[in-house]
């Protein structure tokens, strides 16, 4: 009784770790901007965006005045989604071509 | 380039979204609570709601009519003062969104409203200067600005369809780009006629936008 008390905390332990990186690698874009405008995740990682926007957007590397272009990806509409891989550390800037205000930043550690 | 534009303009679908029956009721709305302090608060906040972003939106218009009139009659002086005035009312614009949508709305409505603005001004400038290509290419940016807009409000509110705001935002469009026409062609009897139409085109948005922040937000705007 008591071990299965401990395997099922356990199972809630994981699946809630789960959510948690679900969610750390996931950034919604709504209301013309990009959310969380920061993450922070382990290198290795692939992130997804989703629109929520009925609009298309991109997700750019780099600035405005200065694409880095490691990625340009189309989200084109409500629903779509795009991602990237960020096998190394460091700071990436981005930002969507079509409305240049909005930025965002993933740090890769 | 006029004609064709004014055909992408939907004005059925504004029909259908203001409806005659909605702006009557409104206004009357409007009327009690002028005449009856003692009304409820909840209508009294309503009433605000869409009062202020009345005001604030036909100022848009009157500031906007004055910063292309002094651009194009090169009164300078005049446009920058009027052009500053015009940026004020966009950030006073931005804080009536963000007092209900947040603060990170407010900070991604400002560019996104500023840049339709960017726009008119360069149709100004290119009417000024005689050249169509950039004329027609601002006209173009205004479209597709609408759309824009358009997406933004409904991710804001899902009460206001994108295309229905966009067509919206097209008619504003054309109702200003008359009254810039009419400045640069010297005009002044149609300007102002046409400024006045441009500002009372925007309660069709105004009125639109409170009822749907009201109906978004019951709670917000009771007690």
């Amino acid at each position: 009784m008591k071990l299965t008390g401990v395997a099922i905390g356990w199972a809630i332990a994981v699946a809630a770790a789960t959510t948690a990186a679900d969610a750390a690698t996931g950034i919604n874009v709504q209301l013309f901007q990009f959310r969380p405008g920061t993450i922070a995740v382990n290198a290795g990682t692939r992130v997804t965006w989703t629109n929520h926007d009925e609009i298309e957007h991109t997700v750019t590397a780099g600035v405005p005045a200065k694409p880095a272009g490691g990625f340009d990806l189309a989200l084109g509409g409500q629903g779509a989604t795009a991602s990237a891989d960020f096998p190394t550390p460091g700071t990436y800037t981005y930002f969507c071509r079509r409305h240049q205000h909005m930025r965002g930043e993933v740090k890769v550690n | 380039m006029t004609a064709s534009f004014k055909t992408l303009v939907g004005i059925a679908g504004i029909a259908a979204f203001v409806g005659a029956g909605c702006s009557q009721s409104m206004a009357s709305h409007d009327a009690m609570a002028m005449a009856s302090p003692s009304m409820s608060s909840s209508g009294t906040k309503a009433a605000a709601l869409r009062t202020t972003l009345n005001n604030l939106f036909a100022e848009h218009v009157w500031l906007a009519g004055a910063a292309t009139g002094a651009a194009l009659g090169g009164r300078d002086a005049d446009f920058k003062a009027a052009a500053a005035a015009l940026d004020q009312n966009s950030v006073a614009i931005a804080k009536a969104i963000g007092s209900v949508y947040g603060s990170d709305a407010e900070q991604a409505f400002l560019p996104l409203w500023r840049k339709h603005i960017g726009f008119a001004v360069d149709y100004t400038m290119g009417v000024a200067a005689n050249d169509r290509a950039k004329a027609d290419k601002a006209v173009n940016d205004l479209v597709g600005y609408s759309q824009d807009f358009g997406a933004f409000l409904q991710s804001a509110n899902p009460n206001l369809p994108k295309s229905v705001v966009a067509d919206l935002v097209k008619h504003h469009v054309v109702t200003l780009k008359t009254v810039i026409d009419a400045q640069a062609a010297k005009d002044s009897e149609k300007a102002y006629a046409a400024l006045r139409t441009a500002a009372g085109h925007m309660q069709m948005i105004a009125d639109p936008l409170a009822e749907a922040i009201v109906k978004q937000f019951p709670d917000k705007f009771a007690g």
